[in-house]
């Protein structure tokens, strides 16, 4: 009796901590700032990180390589994870606050914004996938974009509503890493691995009876490229 | 522990989990309220994109009926530039609303090139022409196409039909159902389930423009000779890498690809374990791309301006053993442990002056560890390589010079052959002028003396030009 009412109360005592794990994560959503984020914060980032000796550059405000590595070499000095991203431990370590309203974005219609953008899609679609295959995610993107069945920029193609399940997912803002970014210049400078294509899919996930009637042109990864 | 000491921790507990029941459902109803206007405002973004789609092509119908009474040529010009930025504000909106790619293909493709097409009628009425017979005909199917789309969509707005829900990954390639059957049918015949050209519903517009049917379907000018073998192309393949990379990378075969560029495709590991992936023409096996990874991750223009010297002479070597001779170096971009050098072909005119070929390019990436190159990419070249007759009666270049502003100051001066549209280059003089410590290309039409484009320098941290 007395086993079955102990019992009970650790069943409880389990529920109500489940509950508060569920529910907390929820409100841990705190701003970061990272490759291509701009804005006074990153001002400030970067005149700390240049009174203390990790940053060489200019104090721009913009989080670009020097800024990056900078923090990266801060972060290894410092005992925290090494992924260039100041979120709230790194900021902690520098002592500083990040305002919510800032980010990435609200710059001029630069090339080095739509070049992270381009990043984002690759890290976000296809961060598992050999490097010529990522190239090849950065590619269709600059396909459709000169393709009159599509908008034709790079964020009209991106957000297109549908276009892509990692804007829907929330995956479209995670960081990405060089490799993507790599990917994303590589396809911005030319390469096209996928040989003029528009679409692609992956046949294991994919449902669409429309997309597997496209012309396969070529697979690379767990890709299938069509035009 | 008694009886009563475990009937409170037990009451205790049930407080707790009753608060945190109360706490859950509170967050909930707080969450959906959340999601709801989130739904609203959604919803709300959609349907003025679709009345703004609307307005759009009910004015760009007005402008294209303007246009077919005008006669005056200056009337036509504005108006033909109100229809280009109409398009432009049109297919921004057809981006934003929820509807399936397969069914709004067809008209976005229409929107811009509704747009693109007004773009090359202003240039050729600039340029002196005049609106043909042919190209009335085609902007009266224009206006009977505009004038279509826009009361269907205005009768499913004022029907409530349009949709304004989310829309899925699924839901984007998924048809509507008329259109399933024609694509099924499609597949029966074994034909593509094209997208693009002529339809019931939108004409074929014959025009010369970044985004013309032409321009998509373009063929490769630069392949000759016979179609070869899978085998063949290995043989091919392995005599590339050999020349550019190095001996005793075995290499296999990744697939043929179908694409713009009909090519086959094969993969390889280098000896230090880095991959090498490198695609063969079918026509006349050129080699289409080729890349390797490079050794370091170096960022950023070198401090030392003399080794922009030594990776010219490395991509000049891999040129030269592919056996692309007189390639010129126009700008370097430098990123992720090379630098990429883009080159352009050059020829001569009759009288020996040497033209280059700003179409035909070719990218070749050096490593910066190794000074050896790492990559190599034809397609533009591929594309548009062919033999050309170059104008003869050319303006002196001191007159054509007399055609850049005078605010600029020229540093240095050639023959160029420019891409105007996808189907016409034009032989200009190219004028690299500063202002003050901004860096220009003023091109000039060695037949006309027009100013045929602009170029701005943009000064960045990782690219420059490299003459």
């Amino acid at each position: 009796m007395m086993d079955g009412r102990k019992r009970f109360f650790a069943l409880i005592l389990v529920i109500c901590l489940l509950l508060t794990v569920v529910l907390v994560p929820v409100y841990a959503n705190a701003a970061v700032l990272k490759y291509g984020s701009r804005g006074k914060d990153v001002t400030d980032l970067q005149t700390k990180l240049k009174r203390w000796g990790y940053y060489t550059g200019s104090v721009d405000g913009v989080f670009g390589p020097k800024t990056l590595s900078a923090v990266k070499y801060f972060q290894r000095k410092n005992g925290l994870t090494v992924d260039g991203i100041v979120g709230e431990q790194t900021a902690a370590a520098l002592g500083m606050s990040i305002s919510t309203a800032s980010g990435s974005g609200g710059g001029t219609a630069s090339s080095s914004n739509d070049l992270y953008l381009l990043a984002k899609v690759v890290y976000g679609e296809a961060r598992g996938e050999p490097y010529k295959g990522q190239v090849a995610v950065a590619a269709v993107v600059l396909n459709r974009v000169e393709h009159s069945s599509f908008p034709n920029t790079i964020a009209g193609v991106v957000y297109q509503s549908g276009a892509f399940s990692i804007v829907a997912d929330g995956q479209i803002n995670l960081s990405p890493d060089q490799n993507a970014i790599n990917a994303a210049r590589d396809a911005m400078n030319g390469w096209d691995p996928t040989n003029g294509c528009i679409y692609y899919y992956n046949p294991a996930k994919s449902t669409s009876k429309w997309i597997f009637s496209r012309p396969r042109v070529i697979t690379i990864g767990s890709h299938v490229f069509c035009k | 522990m008694g009886n009563r000491g475990l009937r409170i921790m037990t009451y205790t507990a049930m407080a707790v989990l009753s608060a945190a029941l109360i706490g859950a459902c509170a967050w909930g109803v707080g969450r959906k309220k959340e999601a709801e206007s989130y739904r609203h405002a959604a919803e709300g973004m959609y349907q003025r994109a679709y009345s703004e789609l609307l307005d759009g092509l009910s004015e760009m119908e007005v402008t294209l009926e303007k246009l077919l009474i005008t006669n005056s040529k200056r009337q036509t010009v504005l108006m033909l530039n109100d229809v280009s930025k109409l398009s432009g504000s049109c297919s921004s909106l057809m981006g934003q609303v929820p509807s399936a790619h397969p069914d709004s293909a067809d008209m976005n493709s229409f929107i811009i090139r509704v747009g693109d097409y007004a773009a090359s009628l202003t240039n050729s009425i600039l340029g002196g022409g005049a609106i043909s017979d042919e190209d009335h005909s085609q902007l009266e199917k224009l206006l009977a196409s505009c004038s279509r789309i826009a009361s269907e969509l205005e009768q499913s707005i004022n029907d409530g039909t349009v949709s304004v829900a989310l829309m899925s990954t699924d839901g984007y390639y998924t048809a509507s159902e008329a259109d399933e059957a024609v694509s099924a049918n499609a597949d029966m015949n074994g034909e593509e389930g094209d997208t693009t050209g002529e339809t019931e519903e939108f004409p074929t517009l014959i025009y010369d423009g970044p985004f013309s049917e032409a321009a998509e379907k373009a063929e490769p000018k630069g392949l000759s000779g016979e179609e070869i073998s899978e085998e063949q192309a290995l043989e091919k393949a392995k005599e590339y890498v050999e020349k550019c990379i190095g001996t005793g990378i075995s290499l296999e075969f990744a697939g043929a690809s179908e694409g713009r560029i009909a090519s086959y495709d094969f993969y390889g590991t280098t000896e230090d374990g880095k991959s090498v992936d490198l695609s063969v023409t079918k026509v006349g096996g050129m080699l289409h791309w080729l890349r390797t990874g490079s050794a370091g991750d170096e960022e950023g223009k070198p401090d030392d301006e003399g080794m922009i010297d030594e990776y010219k002479n490395a991509a000049h070597e891999m040129l030269k053993a592919l056996g692309f001779e007189g390639m010129e170096a126009t700008y370097a971009q430098y990123y992720a442990g090379s630098v990429l050098i883009n080159f352009a072909a050059t020829c001569k005119t009759e009288g020996g002056e040497s033209v280059i070929l700003y179409s035909d390019l070719i990218k070749v990436w050096v490593d910066r560890e190794t000074q050896k190159a790492v990559g190599f990419d034809a397609r533009n070249y591929i594309f548009s390589h062919t033999e050309r007759s170059l104008a003869a009666e050319m303006i002196s270049i001191d007159e054509a010079r007399g055609s850049v502003s005078p605010l600029l100051t020229v540093e240095s001066e050639r023959l160029a052959l420019v891409p105007e549209t996808p189907e016409r280059e034009t032989l200009c003089y190219e004028f690299k002028c500063t202002l003050g410590e901004q860096y220009y290309i003023i091109y000039i039409d060695v037949v006309t003396g027009d100013e045929v484009k602009i170029f701005k320098i943009i000064d960045s941290s990782d690219g420059e030009l490299t003459v």
